[in-house]
């Protein structure tokens, strides 16, 4: 019988996104069925899953971003024309 | 670009980027230069992560008219950065890490919060907030997230971004990083408990 401790440390992410192979997410699905308390850390788990999808990203500043992209603008168009200078 | 792009706003930056529009180069460093840096962080480690950034962005460049739009923009950048990585270690060292998770210290308190049977104690208690939407509308939430993320070791704040943030499929993950599905998994689920440390304690005492 799965215990608790296995189930949150080695098989809680895996049985979320699906990557548990079948023989072990009967295990779990087992567990779960009887343990209130794994239940309740798997559906907060999932919420921790779902912050970090809706998790806005982080941007470059612009203060960086601006000379790094005037840098690679300026380097492609050089591409640019000397991929044309060899036609 | 011939093949099929994958979606319209990336299509349609593809091409201001071919045209050669200055706006459009900003756009796309500003929305990936610090995801790309995740990812060369995670293969050469945090010192030399931007300087591998700077060396991708030069070969995005020469290759950028060549993007095909098999793969997403993302997938196709983060591989391009990921090669870039992975070669740099190859140059710089001897030796190429081994393709381990490495030892977790953190995980032996999580384990704390079991009895000898490996039954919780305690469980977990409820939670205030159930949305996503909910913790990220608060200022000091968003602070704490970034703060726990920003102390995970480099290879698991990038296995779980690419996988919880980005989206990206397991078998992408594993070749931008050139870590195996089994270790790859490892990482998240780590990372993914420690966030979890970080909401629960949020949950209890509104602090991190």
């Amino acid at each position: 019988m799965l215990s608790c401790r296995e189930l949150h440390q080695q098989h809680a992410s895996n049985y979320l996104d699906g990557y548990l192979p079948w023989r072990k997410r009967l295990a779990v699905g087992m567990h779960l069925a009887m343990c209130s308390a794994c239940r309740r850390f798997l559906r907060q788990l999932r919420l921790v899953k779902a912050v970090l999808r809706e998790k806005p990203d982080a941007t470059l500043a612009d203060s960086e971003a601006r000379p790094l992209a005037a840098r690679l603008h300026a380097a492609f168009r050089q591409w640019q024309k000397n991929t044309s200078d060899r036609l | 670009m011939t093949g099929k792009p994958h979606n319209l706003a990336e299509a349609t930056l593809i091409q201001r980027l071919l045209a050669g529009e200055q706006d459009a180069f900003e756009e796309l460093v500003k929305m990936y230069h610090l995801p790309m840096k995740r990812v060369a962080a995670a293969i050469v480690g945090h010192g030399e992560a931007e300087e591998a950034v700077q060396e991708a962005w030069m070969a995005v460049i020469r290759h950028l008219p060549g993007f095909r739009g098999d793969a997403s923009l993302k997938t196709w950048l983060f591989t391009i950065v990921g090669n870039e990585a992975k070669s740099r270690l190859r140059k710089t060292r001897r030796e190429v890490p081994l393709d381990g998770v490495g030892e977790d210290g953190s995980l032996q308190l999580l384990s704390d919060r079991f009895d000898a049977t490996g039954h919780w104690l305690p469980a977990p208690a409820l939670w205030d907030h159930d949305s996503p939407e909910g913790l990220l509308s608060f200022e000091d939430f968003r602070r704490c997230l970034d703060k726990v993320l920003e102390r995970l070791p480099d290879n698991q704040r990038a296995a779980l971004s690419l996988c919880d943030m980005d989206g990206l499929p397991l078998e992408e993950i594993c070749n931008i990083l050139g870590v195996s599905a089994s270790n790859v998994r490892v990482l998240v689920h780590r990372a993914r408990l420690k966030v979890y440390g970080m909401v629960e304690y949020y949950e209890e005492t509104g602090t991190c």
